[in-house]
């Protein structure tokens, strides 16, 4: 692989109304890099993944994805490309039950989304895809159960299932400890750890520990345009970076 | 049913969570088609006649409840797919006597469904009140088509005398002056593998799961490579091309055309069956049309102003049975056990 970045940004700018959010905003994540998004709030953290993904347009710039660019293309298809995400907010199919929401990602990344011949049931290889990515997560017990009436953690862990079943060269997850427990985090933490492997992540997170964690390197976001970007470690010492977050210490 | 290896745990904790409930839908299933399909053994010609209308609208009904239940989408013109076929099979029959009613169906019902694929192009895009306004709008569209265009519709008058006396069902077996039991079966022998079809494809393969995972969270669909537009509008040009399918059917079926068969009531009239049998059930809209048709030909009967009556009803039906009359028994089931969360 060049020294091409993976996922560039360049020039990145985005208004709502009168606000500007995003500012000539430039990011280039090298492949197999683990890269933190931190910022306080207001730093146009969740517009940016917006934009990356494709949910808005930006007003100016452009995204290029292995030197494709990608600035106008719709969210599906950069998904087909190969760049998964998750949901700060979950966002699952409630009413199916654990299996039904893997599959329905496998069946997509299979090629036979929109089959309208072949039975559900037929599918043998997905269903065995499908417990392996719950058993990956540790949903495999309540694979059949419907996912509105698991608990939070769980609903979170599928959540990430969802991102690890379509194999995406680039993960972007929005906040994937938003709303769990220390003891759920550290379990969050341990799972990423292992099912990320040389996968590219983009990871925003509030929770230090997670983004110390996973992340080999830290982009620090104010608003809208990038304040420092290092390892832990600079970005740790970075007396800017301390008198953003304002007496909330970073480490 | 038990199924060995790895598929095991999964078929077989679905099959306890939805199985009685699958259970009871398939056996009401299998009696609702064996009594349509037995009914000119039960039923008296006059009975037999409604029930022939019953059946075409449901069929309609289920095409419009195809885009409600599957879509999420309530369109207020639905009737422009099975007038535009009724007109199309009308227009056919009057050129091309001697075409058989199977490819005459194809091509009226593939008019709808084209036709349905350039709307919907437009109108699925939008969801919620846009959907209906906009199918408001084309319903609206294509009835002053049929009213105004007189040298093609016949206007007011509609197009009749277009049923040769002879129909050609394949080449080599016709039907001369089909009878009442006749064009019954012919409907019910395009309506029972039509719908079954729609529904395998809808609740039994990748098509229809896509389709379902749309409906319920389009912005994580899209997210797992979907193409929600491309979904939704699969969905309404299948609506549309079943739509078509009944509306040529019942201009064969009745010899006759009219703006009746286009225009906006007869839009809200299958949105009326569709609640009064419940949306829940793929087969709930049959139910609704048959009841429908019964109760409209009993009241009218009775009284002039029977539409009133119906409306009463109808207002009275979604009031105390909000799931229709198929969501009936799911309901009692609830309140027995206490549940009410079903």
């Amino acid at each position: 692989m060049s020294d091409d970045p993976l996922f560039a940004l360049r020039g990145i700018s985005k208004s709502f109304g009168a606000g500007t959010v995003l500012d000539n905003l430039s990011l280039a994540i090298r492949s197999g890099e683990r890269r933190g998004l931190i910022g306080p709030n207001g730093a146009g953290k969740t517009t940016l993944i917006n934009i990356m993904t494709g949910k808005y347009r930006p007003d100016a710039g452009r995204i290029a994805y292995r030197g494709r660019d990608i600035t106008f293309l719709p969210p599906h298809r950069r998904n087909r490309l190969g760049i998964g995400r998750s949901f700060q907010i979950l966002s699952l199919f409630g009413e199916a039950s654990v299996g039904e929401n893997i599959r329905g990602a496998l069946l997509r990344k299979h090629g036979l989304g929109m089959t309208p011949a072949r039975r559900l049931r037929r599918l043998e290889q997905i269903f065995a895809e499908t417990e392996q990515i719950a058993a990956l997560v540790g949903l495999l017990s309540v694979l059949t159960q419907r996912v509105n009436t698991l608990p939070y953690g769980m609903q979170r862990r599928l959540d990430i299932a969802l991102v690890l079943a379509q194999d995406p060269e680039l993960i972007i997850l929005d906040e994937p400890a938003a709303g769990l427990s220390a003891a759920e985090t550290r379990d969050l933490i341990d799972l990423l750890k292992t099912v990320i492997g040389n996968r590219t992540l983009i990871l925003v997170e509030h929770d230090m520990d997670v983004v110390y964690a996973l992340a080999d390197r830290i982009t620090v976001l104010d608003y809208g345009h990038v304040l420092t970007e290092g390892t832990p470690a600079e970005v740790n010492a970075d007396p800017e970076v301390r008198r953003v977050y304002l007496g909330e210490p970073v480490s | 049913m038990t199924i060995p290896g790895k598929l095991g745990p999964v078929l077989s904790a679905l099959d306890a969570e939805r199985g009685r409930g699958r259970v009871a839908e398939t056996l009401a299933t299998i009696v609702l088609l064996a009594v349509v399909a037995g009914a000119p053994w039960i039923v008296s010609k006059a009975a037999l006649n409604d029930l022939g209308q019953a059946i075409l609208f449901g069929l309609f009904a289920i095409s419009f409840n195809i885009v409600f239940k599957y879509s999420g989408l309530l369109s207020f013109g639905h009737a422009a797919f099975f007038g535009l076929a009724a007109y199309g099979a009308a227009l056919l029959l009057q050129a091309f006597p001697a075409l058989p009613v199977p490819v005459l169906i194809l091509i009226a019902a593939s008019g709808a469904g084209l036709l349905g694929l350039l709307l919907g192009h437009v109108c699925v895009r939008r969801a919620g009140a846009y959907f209906s306004m906009t199918t408001l709008a084309i319903g609206a569209f294509f009835y002053t088509i049929a009213f105004k265009w007189h040298a093609v519709t016949g206007g007011t008058d509609g197009l009749g005398s277009f049923m040769p006396a002879s129909l050609m069902l394949l080449p080599g077996w016709r039907l001369v002056n089909p009878s009442i039991t006749q064009t019954y079966e012919l409907s019910v022998a395009f309506l029972i593998p039509v719908a079954l079809a729609a529904w395998f494809l809808l609740e039994r393969t990748p098509f229809g799961n896509a389709i379902q995972l749309v409906r319920q969270n389009e912005q994580r669909a899209v997210f797992l490579g979907y193409d929600a537009h491309r979904v939704k509008l699969a969905n309404y040009g299948l609506a549309a091309f079943i739509a078509g399918i009944a509306g040529a059917l019942w201009a064969i079926a009745n010899g006759f055309v009219s703006t009746d068969s286009i225009d906006l009531t007869l839009s809200t009239t299958v949105i009326i069956m569709t609640f009064i049998g419940g949306s829940q059930w793929f087969w709930g809209p049959l139910l609704g049309s048959t009841i429908y048709i019964f109760g409209s030909d009993r009241l009218s009967a009775v009284t002039q102003h029977w539409q009133l009556w119906m409306g009463l009803v109808f207002i009275l039906l979604v009031l105390v049975f909000p799931r229709g009359v198929a969501g009936l028994p799911g309901m009692l089931f609830a309140r027995l056990i206490g549940r009410r969360d079903v």
